[in-house]
């Protein structure tokens, strides 16, 4: 993969390895035409079967914001590894220096609104993120809240691959925050819109309720917390991509962040979830009889046809 | 200890250790995947439910074949495309709801019919009525509807003889047909474009042996221009959106449904290099509850288009295709990746 600076990101939409304050950090770039950035982590990696870097695929529909996928560099330490929550390491210091190095990515894109979007343990990693960029977003699905209350079985092994002085869970969040529920509780100088689906009970009742009471009630208008069913028990996959795309857009097209705003724009937004097959002119549509624009377009597929058979 | 018939059998085979104490979200062994590599080129046609295998397919890593894409750059988006009848199907014959339609289609495409009446109106312009969906302005004559036809047919042609796995979906047991020559319309005349004159249009509400004597001619015909060719059937869950019948819509589907499914059933039995998929029941029978149906009861949602292919893309398919899942078509948002369970894993 490409080494490059930071300042040729916008030239490259293949995933590179961007220098910054002397790491290498592995990112895909998708570029945008709208003053808003979105941010997206990926969750889990089995490495098994994802090769590093990964990079959780783009939105195909950003409504015109660029993208950034990231890819955790904490995991290359071990095949091991399934997720870092990118965290880092005892000598990969993440959580201090990716918000700086977001904030050089937002000025060199010259965006005014930034989403940081992540799922499960991506969703950790958002809001803590975001938490670190004032008046940012962070759209998170399912995410992981407290690691103190987490499986004990990969927490362990982060714990002892990467940060080897910390004896125990305890030790390991003095060393990294691994509890975004502490932040929140301080304050929310960003905003927060998350969806945690209703099969998902285990994330649902040990990781978003911990944030949800400990919220200051000041900061309510501030977050968005949505359940709701969409057909997939349990936590992989329970909240198909499709059902976070409107989320992403109501966020982009808002006036501002606060909830109110985002709820009203999603309602105004909101189409139905189902796909549709193609299907001929309903009735209504057949008896207004085609529009101009219409008639201009089949003509040109019918020359276009037409010169392919000859 | 005595033993009967039933007493070696695989949990499968019971209803209360496969369905009762099962989540539904948690079935398995619906069926036996027939052996398909990566390389093997897949060919989609039926009813509306065979888009939603198709596109999957493609999504997957399947060598789904488009033998004819939309035009570069003429049409905004996907759904654009689709209402031009691009990116729907292998080839552009929009929906082919009954057998009879898809073995006048193949004879068609081979020769070895020429249907009496291609061309109808509608509002001055003129429309393909073999295939009347895929252009919903129709165009500005006659003749260029026959010379876009003759142009698809040589696609269509081009598509069975090339075929590794064709993949079709029946649709309907109704249909209309020309009184002069049995050409078999996918609607009605006078709903999209055309009229509606009962001296030359008749109902037909074709039966079991019709069905599957269509099907078979069909299969016949194509293993001989393309003997390496394998058949999937599925049946489509969606219900009628009406009957001509004069029966209840709800009898009329039942019948409908219950007699494409015994011909699917029968003919994967019979026909060399045949399978039938189990979409139809894993979307309808009543152990879903009509939990993968949108609130019209008719149309199939989201979800239950991945539950099926969840169990289409089953055992060994799933070590051939499962990891691709990230390889989304351009339009459509990819899947979240979150490898949670891995966590679990020791």
């Amino acid at each position: 993969m490409q080494t490059i600076d930071l300042q040729d990101l916008a030239s490259h939409s293949t995933p590179v390895l961007v220098e910054f304050e002397g790491l290498q950090l592995p990112v895909h770039y998708r570029p945008g035409s709208a003053p808003a950035l979105v941010i997206v982590f990926h969750g889990a990696v089995d490495q098994a079967k994802r090769p590093l870097p990964f990079f959780q695929p783009h939105f195909s529909a950003a409504m015109g914001a660029h993208q950034l996928a990231i890819s955790d560099p904490t995991l290359a330490r071990s095949a091991e590894l399934k997720a870092a929550w990118f965290a880092g390491a005892h000598d990969l210091p993440l959580q201090a220096l990716l918000p700086r190095f977001f904030a050089s990515v937002t000025a060199l894109l010259r965006v005014r609104r930034t989403i940081y979007f992540g799922a499960s343990a991506g969703g950790l990693a958002a809001l803590f993120y975001s938490h670190a960029h004032p008046n940012s977003l962070a759209l998170v699905a399912n995410p992981q809240i407290n690691l103190l209350n987490y499986l004990e079985g990969p927490i362990n092994l982060y714990r002892r691959l990467c940060w080897p002085q910390a004896d125990n869970s305890a030790a390991l969040a003095r060393l990294a925050c691994i509890n975004v529920a502490d932040l929140y509780a301080q304050s929310v100088p960003n905003f927060v819109c998350l969806l945690n689906a209703t099969g998902d009970r285990y994330h649902l009742y040990n990781q978003t309720l911990e944030l949800a009471s400990r919220l200051k009630p000041e900061a309510r208008n501030r977050v968005i917390l949505h359940s709701d069913f969409y057909g997939i028990p349990g936590h992989s996959g329970s909240i198909p991509m499709p059902v976070c795309t409107p989320w992403l857009k109501a966020a982009i097209h808002a006036p501002n962040l606060y909830a109110d705003s985002v709820l009203t724009k999603l309602h105004q937004l909101r189409t139905p979830a189902a796909t549709t097959p193609a299907a001929p002119d309903t009735p209504a549509r057949a008896a207004r009889g085609p529009g101009p624009e219409d008639l201009r377009l089949s003509e040109a597929v019918a020359q276009w046809q037409l010169r392919q058979q000859a | 200890m005595a033993t009967n018939p039933y007493s070696k059998l695989a949990p499968r085979a019971f209803w209360r250790a496969a369905i009762s104490d099962t989540h539904y979200a948690e079935l398995s062994d619906l069926w036996e995947p027939l052996p398909l590599s990566r390389q093997d080129r897949i060919a989609t046609a039926g009813s509306c439910f065979a888009q939603h295998i198709g596109n999957n397919l493609a999504r997957r890593g399947a060598a789904f074949m488009d033998l004819e894409p939309p035009p570069p750059g003429l049409f905004a988006s996907l759904a654009d495309a689709r209402r031009f009848g691009y990116r729907v199907y292998s080839c552009r014959y929009g929906n082919i709801y009954t057998t009879r339609q898809l073995v006048q289609l193949f004879d068609e495409a081979f020769g070895r019919r020429v249907p009496a009446e291609v061309v109808w109106q509608r509002e001055g312009r003129f429309y393909d009525a073999l295939r009347p969906s895929v252009d919903p302005v129709g165009q500005a004559s006659a003749d260029q509807v026959l010379r876009l036809r003759q142009g698809h047919l040589a696609r269509v042609r081009e598509m069975f003889e090339t075929l590794d796995l064709f993949v079709f979906t029946f649709g309907l047991t109704e249909a209309w047909l020309s009184r002069e020559d049995g050409s078999s319309f996918p609607t009605a005349p006078g709903t999209i474009c055309g009229e509606f004159d009962a001296a030359r249009y008749e109902f037909r509400n074709f039966s079991y042996p019709e069905i599957a004597d269509d099907m078979t001619r069909f299969w016949t015909g194509l293993r001989e221009v393309n003997p390496r060719a394998r058949l999937l059937m599925t049946v489509s869950p969606v219900p009628l959106t009406a009957t001509a019948s004069g029966q209840h819509v709800l009898v009329a589907t039942t019948y409908s449904k219950s007699t494409l499914r015994a011909v699917a059933g029968d003919l994967a039995k019979q026909l060399p290099e045949a399978w039938y998929f189990p979409s139809y029941e894993i979307i309808s029978s009543h152990p879903s509850r009509g939990m993968f149906y949108d609130p019209n009861l008719r149309t199939v949602n989201e979800f239950g288009v991945n539950y099926v292919m969840t169990h289409f893309f089953s055992g060994k398919l799933a070590q051939e295709f499962g990891a691709a899942a990230t390889a989304a078509a351009a339009d459509e948002d990819p899947e979240l990746v979150c490898d949670e369970e891995a966590l679990e894993r020791k």
